[in-house]
């Protein structure tokens, strides 16, 4: 008989032998498939979490960030333009395959209609009335344009009535016939390009969190062939290159960053510029892709060495329980290669047997993690790389399989025939083979962590740092297990507590023991270290959503004047409790402003204490008593006014108020007379109470018109404002000229007969000094207090410190108070009183969003009030849904999949606590049954049968909790918390109670489960 | 001073036939009886009915006239049972086993720690006592059943098959400790192959299939012995 032929003999045997012990073959075949699983996850995980997570970053990039924007200035004042060469020369030039192309020009300019100007651009754009929702028809014709409601409606025009656009490189207008009014389907879609073209278009972000509208009215939009008939000289033509998830990919990434720095240096030659931010998506890319495939396998890695250890620990339980059968065969001269295939097959049966499961549930569990891969190649990438895997978890579980028999195969047949252990020898104690492995892995555990300290994230060992302190450390603590409960049998049998002795005794003597409290330790270690980890992370996610958002929810509104938006949502919620106005500045300029209702920030924001202050006290500090506002409740508007002197030209007075719905209203009179006159004007919305609210004067050399800049009149006016509608005007403490630096206002001083402006003579201007005619109430503090994030150097702000608010005129300001971090700004900006802002700055038509922020629990009511006041809702965002965004990365991804490992651990702990029980089921049964006959009590036999496994697994579960949070602390997260590096806010503490708690639940009730299960399973076994 | 009467017992075990039928027999204080028999004709069915953990299917077990319910209710009256096989648990030491049946039986610790020793003394394991009960050869296992068995200080001792291990002289010296125990006043019955053994005993019950054929040294058995 061959050696084949006798091996193969001794199949039938085998699987004669695992067919009687079904629950602990059961048991092994798990713990094999869970390691198979393990092993084959990563893989698939890795390469779908790879498409996936580019995938997401591409489209939850903001539009600037998507965009590569090759451009050129255009003329086509000669009626012709070679558009199809520049088309041709960028195509050529700029290679990104995959990438959305949309070509456009612009020409600045200004539409006029009969109800007033806009500053309109006017364009062609390749497929615009695929993106907007058109009411009228699409431009054909070189005269039709498309104009936005918004715009529409400012210019009073509707469709087929025309317009006149000029632009100072055209000497005549343009007049177009409106073919159709349009709205924007999504304005911040990366279609509409880097800005520019709509009022609410995004704008290339200074900061991966702004998504900013600005102020620009929407373009309007011609036909190409309408744009070279237009003439104008000073266009730029552009196409926008935007990255899809198709163009921009794990694959794809590293060569479009070499495509677009190749491509800048070409256009630059040939006369384009190149504009964009996508280095920053293609470096976040990079990095989430090198989180994952870093984080991902190792994270495996450590979980098939774990279950590799549970497998030893398993088959080693396994083969324990057949020394007897194994010393019999010896006894009877079975040679040994015959012993070695008998007992190799009754591991390696069941290891081979998980390797399909395993495969099955390893795929199963990436897919329902990180999807599907989808790219075909990618897929077979994986497929082979889990053949591989799965190839070495199943080699090396036979491996520890076979080294677990090792012991029982060599031993001799007095040794087999025991039940219990030979113990050592007093005196001859010498340092085993296992010890050396502990002790060789705890010196591992140690460079691991010197590494963490010295080298930081990503390098070298550091990665498996967390591994290695918890195998460590669970491996020594399962060494103090023998002796512990040695002392404690010892105890209770002195001190006559049977429970104490016996199971003490059993911890103490019982073989495998040490080891499946390791198991157990380590398992627990790595659930309690990837619990700690995510909610690290979660926390993180949570404050950087919370900062970044500002408020539990946040609406952004159409552009709107500030006391509207501001009365808008005090009428919404009269309450103040849930709903608050803020308006953020959307320009570059430094600092940046974000202004507030500051009366309703402590109860709508949603504040971290990362930030430095409380709401409450920076309320206070931005909301000072000022003067108190002048109402106006009057149908006819009467002002008298006395006029000593006019310079050349006409001069108007104008009121300027806030209506009651915080709307601007002008009242204009004159042209002025000389002499003591009444003025009068009727119409203004300020006749029912609570009227409106006196915001100042300006003298214009033309009347007013809303929404137009005000222009001042000739100098060497002199007049006395006596009264407005009865309202006295002398006390000149409430008046004061404009703000802004650049400009010079009207000379003001009183008497009782009231306020006397002047206006200086013309001589006394300089250069880059402008005129202003507006004497404004003073009802806001001046300086008006900030509080600022960042130092005073960086915002500008020493000396005399000024911020323009809303990009409009400069006001002086007070630094209040200075903090490390403010919502929405970060770490430099510039907190405002919104009410004050408003009463001291025009509106004026500066880059700015308009927003609402909402409290947590705000009931629907109050955004229907709002969206019933006339704020149009632009976007809906949610801290909930900020947080959610950043889950998406690479890091979050590798997080998920060390909870999955964790979760697995656990799981194999269980098994493990579940076979070792079953093997020893029997030997155990009959000591305590045998006790029983010698009158243990019931209760005291069936309390020792769930002692033994309830202290094993309650010990070895405290241990690796304990042991999870001084891992956390000494080796610090090993994974970046996001990958664009952020670092606003301090990380969240290492350490957060709630996830270590949830860690702990969970593995008690798994572990506690297979725990009393075995206990059960004993006690029921025991005599009654 | 307790007797143990067996009266009319059937017994056996689950799925089967009754290994013993109708037998009956009275154990009384200070004397020993011998259950002989050969392989397979009850006498460790008997012993185990005696000990309470069989159940009669006929017939009853009594102690002092009490029907015994199971072994709690028999440890509870002092039978102390040492079984074939000795009933030692292997995880203990020798001394351990002792000290454990005894705290479990009510000793105090101190008590049952001398006792211990001194139980072990009397068998010749002084030196093995802190050995596990696999690293002591079968003889002296059997002999901590024993000392076990003794140091319980019962009112009725079974012992079943416990001198088959051993050498002569430490058979003698068990025989011997036996009968101590019954010039003590305990009922001690003793399950044994060895004729000698049993030719040392006050009374003798022959098993043969399962039935009492062979009675000596009681003259005064209930009906049916």
């Amino acid at each position: 008989m061959t050696r084949s032929t006798r091996s193969m003999s001794m199949v039938p045997v085998a699987l004669g032998a695992l067919r009687a012990r079904r629950a602990q073959t059961a048991v092994l075949l798990l713990i094999a498939a869970l390691v198979t699983a393990a092993a084959v996850a990563a893989p698939f995980f890795v390469l779908a979490a790879s498409e996936s997570l580019a995938a997401h970053d591409v489209s939850l990039a903001p539009a600037g960030q998507r965009l590569v924007t090759a451009s050129r200035a255009l003329s086509v004042s000669d009626g012709s333009a070679p558009f199809d060469q520049y088309r041709s020369d960028i195509r050529r030039d700029l290679r990104l395959p995959g990438f959305d192309q949309v070509t456009g020009a612009t020409a600045d300019g200004v539409v006029t209609g009969p109800a007033g100007s806009a500053a309109s651009p006017l364009a062609a754009r390749d497929d615009v009335c695929a993106q907007v929702v058109l009411r009228g028809g699409c431009p054909t014709g070189t005269d039709d344009a498309l104009v936005s409601t918004q715009t529409a409606a400012d210019l009073g025009v509707g469709v087929g009535d025309r317009v006149r656009f000029t632009t100072p490189a055209r000497d005549t207008p343009l007049v177009l016939r409106v073919s159709g009014l349009y709205q924007p389907r999504d304005p911040a879609a990366p279609y509409w390009g880097a800005g520019g073209l709509l009022a609410t278009a995004t704008r290339p972000a200074a900061s991966a969190a702004a998504d900013r509208p600005r102020g620009t009215p929407d373009a309007v939009f011609v036909t190409w062939d309408g744009l070279r008939a237009s003439r104008v000289a000073d266009a730029r033509y552009a196409v926008d290159h935007i990255a899809t998830p198709a163009g921009l990919n794990a694959l794809t990434a590293a060569d479009i960053g070499r495509a677009v720095d190749d491509g800048a240096a070409r256009l630059k030659a040939d006369g384009y510029q190149l504009d964009t931010d996508l280095p920053r998506l293609v470096d976040r890319v990079l990095t989430d892709q090198r989180t994952i495939q870093l984080g991902v396998p190792l994270g495996a890695g450590q979980l098939v060495l774990f279950g590799w250890y549970a497998l030893f620990l398993a088959v080693t339980a396994e083969a324990t329980a057949r020394r007897a059968d194994i010393g019999l065969l010896k006894l009877r001269g079975l040679p040994r290669r015959r012993i070695w295939s008998l007992a190799g097959l009754q591991s390696a049966l069941p290891v081979l047997a998980g390797l399909l499961p395993g495969v099955l549930l390893g795929y199963l569990l990436a897919r329902a993690l990180a999807g599907g891969v989808a790219d075909p190649g990618q897929r077979r990438l994986a497929v082979a790389l889990a053949a591989g895997a799965a190839a070495v978890a199943v080699l090396g579980g036979l491996l520890a399989a076979l080294m677990a028999e090792r012991r029982t195969v060599r031993a001799d047949v007095a040794e087999l025939l025991r039940r219990t252990p030979r113990r050592p020898k007093p005196g001859r104690r010498r340092i085993l083979r296992a010890e050396m492995v502990d002790l060789a892995l705890a010196a591992l555990a140690l460079a691991a962590v010197y590494q963490v300290h010295s080298a930081g994230q990503g390098s070298g060992l550091v990665v498996l740092a967390p591994g290695l302190v918890a195998f460590a450390a669970g491996l020594l603590a399962a060494r103090l297990l023998p002796p512990v409960a040695a002392r404690v049998a010892r105890a209770g049998l002195r001190g006559g507590r049977l429970r104490a002795a016996l199971t003490g005794t059993y911890l103490a003597r019982r073989p495998g023991l040490g080891r499946l409290f390791a198991l157990v330790a380590i398992a627990s270690t790595l659930a309690g270290y990837a619990a700690l980890a995510w909610g690290t992370s979660a926390a993180a996610r949570h404050q950087r959503a919370v900062l970044e958002v500002g408020a539990d929810r946040v609406l952004t509104v159409a552009p709107v004047a500030t006391g509207r938006l501001l009365s808008a949502v005090r009428q919404a919620d009269p309450s103040g409790r849930y709903a608050m106005a803020a308006v953020q500045t959307a320009t570059s300029a430094v600092p940046a402003v974000l202004a507030v209702d500051s009366t309703r920030l402590a109860a709508v924001a949603a504040w971290s204490p990362g930030y430095g202050s409380v709401p409450d006290r920076l309320a206070t500090l931005l909301h000072p008593p000022a003067p108190a506002p002048v109402p106006v409740v009057a149908d006819r508007l009467r002002f008298t006014v006395t006029v000593n002197a006019l310079g050349p030209g006409s001069t108007y007075l104008t009121a300027i108020l806030s209506g009651p719905d915080g709307r601007r209203v002008l009242a204009g009179y004159g042209p002025l007379a000389v002499g003591r006159h009444d003025y009068e004007t009727a119409g203004t919305p300020c006749a029912t109470p609570p009227g409106c609210r006196l915001d100042g004067f300006a003298l214009t050399g033309a009347a007013a018109v809303a929404g137009r800049p005000l222009d001042a009149p000739a100098p060497g006016l002199d007049l006395v404002l006596h009264s407005l509608s009865g309202a006295g005007l002398a006390d000149r403490d409430r008046w004061r000229p404009s703000t802004d630096p650049v400009s010079v206002g009207p000379v003001l001083h009183s008497d009782p007969s009231g306020l006397h402006v002047t206006l200086p003579a013309g001589d006394s201007f300089t250069d880059g000094v402008r005129r202003d005619g507006q004497i404004l109430l003073v009802d806001a503090p001046t300086p008006v207090p900030v509080v600022l994030a960042g130092q005073l150097r960086d915002a500008g702000l020493v000396g005399e410190p000024a911020v323009g608010l809303f990009a409009s005129t400069a006001v002086p300001v007070r630094v209040a108070a200075q903090v490390p971090v403010l919502p929405r700004l970060g770490r430099a900006g510039a907190l405002v009183d919104l009410d004050y802002a408003d009463r001291l700055v025009d509106d004026g038509n500066g880059p700015r969003v308009s927003q609402v922020w909402l409290a947590a629990g705000t009931p629907a009511a109050v955004v229907d009030r709002l969206r019933a006041a006339g704020l149009r809702v632009l976007e809906d965002e949610t801290v909930g849904g900020r947080a959610a965004r950043y889950a998406g990365s690479g890091p979050v991804a590798a997080l998920r999949f060390q909870l999955l490992g964790a979760v697995l651990a656990v799981i194999l702990a269980g098994a493990g606590v579940v076979l070792v029980a079953a093997v020893e089921r029997d030997p155990r049964a009959e000591e305590l049954t045998a006790l029983r006959h010698q009158g243990l009590p019931a209760r005291a036999a069936r309390a020792s049968a769930f002692d033994g496994y309830a202290w094993l697994t309650g010990a070895a579960l405290l241990a690796g909790l304990l042991v999870a949070p001084v891992d956390r602390l000494v080796t610090g997260a090993v994974l970046p918390l996001f990958s664009d590096d952020w670092r606003v806010l301090p990380p969240p503490p290492l350490l957060g109670p709630g996830a270590l708690l949830v860690a702990v639940g969970c593995a008690v009730v798994l572990i506690g489960a297979a725990a009393g299960f075995a206990g059960y399973q004993l006690a029921r076994r025991v005599s009654r | 001073m307790t007797t143990l009467v067996v009266d009319g017992l059937t017994a056996g075990y689950a799925a089967g036939a009754p290994v013993l039928r109708d037998v009956s027999v009275r154990v009384e204080p200070g004397r020993v009886l011998a259950v002989t028999g050969p392989s397979g004709a009850g006498k460790t069915t008997l012993l185990r009915a005696m000990a309470g953990l069989l159940r009669p299917e006929h017939g009853t077990v009594t102690v002092d006239g009490a029907p015994l319910r199971d072994r709690d209710h028999a440890v509870a009256a002092r039978v102390v049972f040492i079984p074939q096989g000795n009933g030692l648990a292997a995880i203990l030491t020798a001394a351990e086993n002792v000290q454990v049946a005894l705290i479990a039986q009510g000793a105090s610790p101190t008590d049952a720690r001398r006792t211990t020793l001194d139980a072990l003394d009397r068998l010749g394991l002084a030196g093995q006592a802190d050995q596990l009960v696999e690293e002591l050869s079968g003889g002296q296992q059997q002999r901590t059943a024993t000392a076990r068995g003794l140091a319980l200080r019962g009112a009725v001792l079974l012992a079943d098959e416990i001198t088959s291990e051993l050498d002569a002289q430490n058979r003698q010296k068990v025989i011997d400790l036996l009968h101590e125990e019954a010039a003590r006043g305990v009922a001690v019955v003793m399950a044994t192959h060895d004729p000698e053994a049993a030719a040392s005993c006050d009374a003798e019950l022959h098993l043969v299939d399962g039935r009492a054929e062979l009675v000596r040294g009681y003259a005064d058995l209930p009906a049916g012995a």
